[in-house]
């Protein structure tokens, strides 16, 4: 177990980890989408951000509390995180922790940022258009995938404003990936662009493709990815090359030819290779021995402990 | 996580013998947990999405072994608080998760993280109730989750965790070879031939629950019939079972 792939290569942690980080201004594109929400919340008026999932919303309300908070000015708050409804009160009093609590002390001008806040219903629209009356919240950013817009208040229409993302370029891609990964001379940009074109343009599929590449490619001990390992990873079929068209030059058949050729052969000694790593798998099974320990060491158990300790504090205060 | 079951004496019967102690074991083997034996693939895809912080299904028919391999990384992880295991049968109400962490939390510890989440059963959790682990998953809390299923046809997930699972994994069935070592490894190398052991495996249509059993059954006939031959293994289940 001491040797995961990305271990291997020298990261301690899975470079292609699919959690967004708890705030960064590292934020790839999106650039005219970050300006504009700031622009609104300085303006004091709500947005309402819509995206697919998996495209970066998360990643943008981080970006946003990078840029806004320090002052426990900026309320995160996930409605998914709780089965009961979002009771903005109880959320502006425990900016004050437990005299908040008993005082009913509540705080102005707060900028509330609620993550998926696509199943929120008439009565919640009109509770927080209260709250933004009254000058408790200053802006709201609300973000989800649909949003149900019958149930929308008109007056909070008036003040809001729609915005949604598009999907990233080629470019932006491999600048996403070589921030996380650096020049790894495994991952090469035509290889990123394949794979972010394979992945439906997704950019969470996209990060958990790459990384069964990798470990593909680190655990059979190659040094680079080729096309038929993509497809064979991402479990696409193989093109079988069919030409229907009736007339074809004899010097390019023969061209094609001598490559189906070395094609096939390359073939046949991978599934060679497969059949013997396979024989011998078999073999090993087949040794009886019932003294030796299963891998199971302290060594796995170690590297957790050392794990990943910069993270977060419970609050939704930033 | 080791199971001690109660030898189930009863105040009349003090002297009468457990089978196992006329065998000169203390515990019953077929209670306690031993070495894991087969699946390594499975066991090493496991702990690297462990390793490597993802959310993974683990398929299989009950009693495939299943809650064996959660045990497995309960063995391997576990003993610092880092492991909450949540059986989707016993939940009187809904999942909470919040809960969970809570509970680990202590007095004066700040809140934990990196904990694994072990969920057993998950077709009894409600496909709404499963989306507010996501919460927890983004944000760190919970390092990696791992839903077991005997059901894949009634799991269902919202599609933006189905989004987030990494792999989905079948527990498979273990050879007759692999079958004979699990029982050589409680029972040692005297017991029983092996072709017995093939053919009590047969007999339990290679469901491991079954096969203990049934090698429970076999051990008390071993009592007062020495060598035990393939044909006979029918018959014995038979008459064990009534």
């Amino acid at each position: 177990m001491n040797s995961v792939w990305f271990r291997e290569l020298g990261f301690f942690n899975n470079p292609f980890s699919i959690k967004p980080a708890i705030y960064s201004d590292r934020i790839v594109g999106y650039e005219e989408v970050v300006d504009e929400i700031a622009f609104s919340v300085l303006n004091k008026k709500m947005l309402f951000l819509e995206g697919e999932y998996g495209e970066g919303k998360s990643t943008i309300l981080k970006r946003l509390i990078n840029d806004f908070g320090g002052q426990k000015q900026v309320i995160y708050y996930s409605c998914n995180r709780m089965e009961a409804r979002l009771n903005v009160k109880k959320l502006l009093n425990g900016r004050y922790g437990f005299w908040g609590k008993l005082f009913d002390m509540k705080p102005k001008d707060m900028i509330l940022l609620l993550d998926e806040a696509q199943e929120l219903g008439a009565k919640d629209y009109s509770k927080l258009y209260s709250y933004y009356q009254e000058g408790y919240l200053k802006s709201i950013v609300f973000v989800g995938k649909e949003f149900k817009k019958e149930e929308i208040d008109d007056n909070l229409k008036k003040v809001s404003k729609e915005v949604k993302l598009r999907k990233l370029t080629d470019a932006e891609i491999v600048t996403l990936v070589r921030r996380r990964v650096g020049s790894l001379p495994l991952l090469t940009d035509d290889v990123i662009k394949t794979v972010y074109n394979h992945s439906d343009k997704n950019v969470r599929k996209m990060l958990k493709n790459c990384e069964s590449l990798c470990k593909h490619a680190v655990n059979f001990g190659e040094t680079k990815i080729s096309e038929d390992m993509i497809k064979e990873v991402l479990g696409l079929k193989v093109e079988k090359k069919v030409e229907k068209k009736p007339v074809v030059k004899k010097v390019e058949k023969k061209v094609e030819k001598k490559l189906e050729k070395k094609v096939v052969k390359k073939k046949e000694v991978k599934k060679k290779l497969k059949k013997d790593q396979n024989e011998l798998k078999e073999e090993e099974k087949q040794v009886y021995k019932p003294d030796a320990p299963l891998n199971i060491g302290n060594s796995a158990e170690q590297m957790l402990d050392k794990g990943t300790e910069e993270l977060l504090d419970d609050d939704q205060y930033y | 996580m080791k199971e001690q079951k109660s030898s189930g004496r009863e105040l009349g019967s003090w002297n009468k013998m457990e089978w196992y102690e006329e065998l000169d074991f203390d515990e019953n083997p077929f209670g306690i947990d031993s070495k894991y034996v087969g699946n390594e693939d499975l066991l090493d895809e496991v702990f690297y999405s462990i390793m490597s912080g993802n959310i993974i299904v683990i398929q299989g028919e009950e009693g495939s072994g299943k809650t064996r391999v959660m045990k497995e990384i309960v063995r391997k992880f576990g003993g610092k608080g880092k492991i909450a295991y949540v059986n989707g049968k016993n939940l009187d109400k809904e999942l909470n998760v919040e809960t969970l962490i809570n509970k680990k939390k202590g007095w004066f510890r700040k809140n934990p993280k990196n904990i694994i989440l072990l969920l057993d059963d998950v077709e009894h959790i409600s496909e709404k109730n499963m989306e507010r682990i996501k919460y927890y998953f983004d944000q760190n809390y919970v390092r990696t989750v791992m839903l077991g299923t005997s059901k894949p046809e009634e799991l269902k997930l919202s599609p933006s965790l189905k989004q987030r699972v990494w792999k989905k994994l079948e527990v498979g069935k273990l050879s007759d070879y692999e079958a004979v070592q699990v029982v050589r490894e409680r029972l040692g190398n005297e017991m029983l031939t092996d072709r017995v052991i093939k053919a009590v495996y047969k007999e339990s249509d290679k469901n491991m629950k079954k096969f203990m059993e049934n090698c429970e059954i076999i051990c008390k006939a071993y009592i007062d019939n020495k060598d035990i031959k393939e044909d006979e293994v029918k018959n014995i289940l038979e008459r064990g079972k009534k």
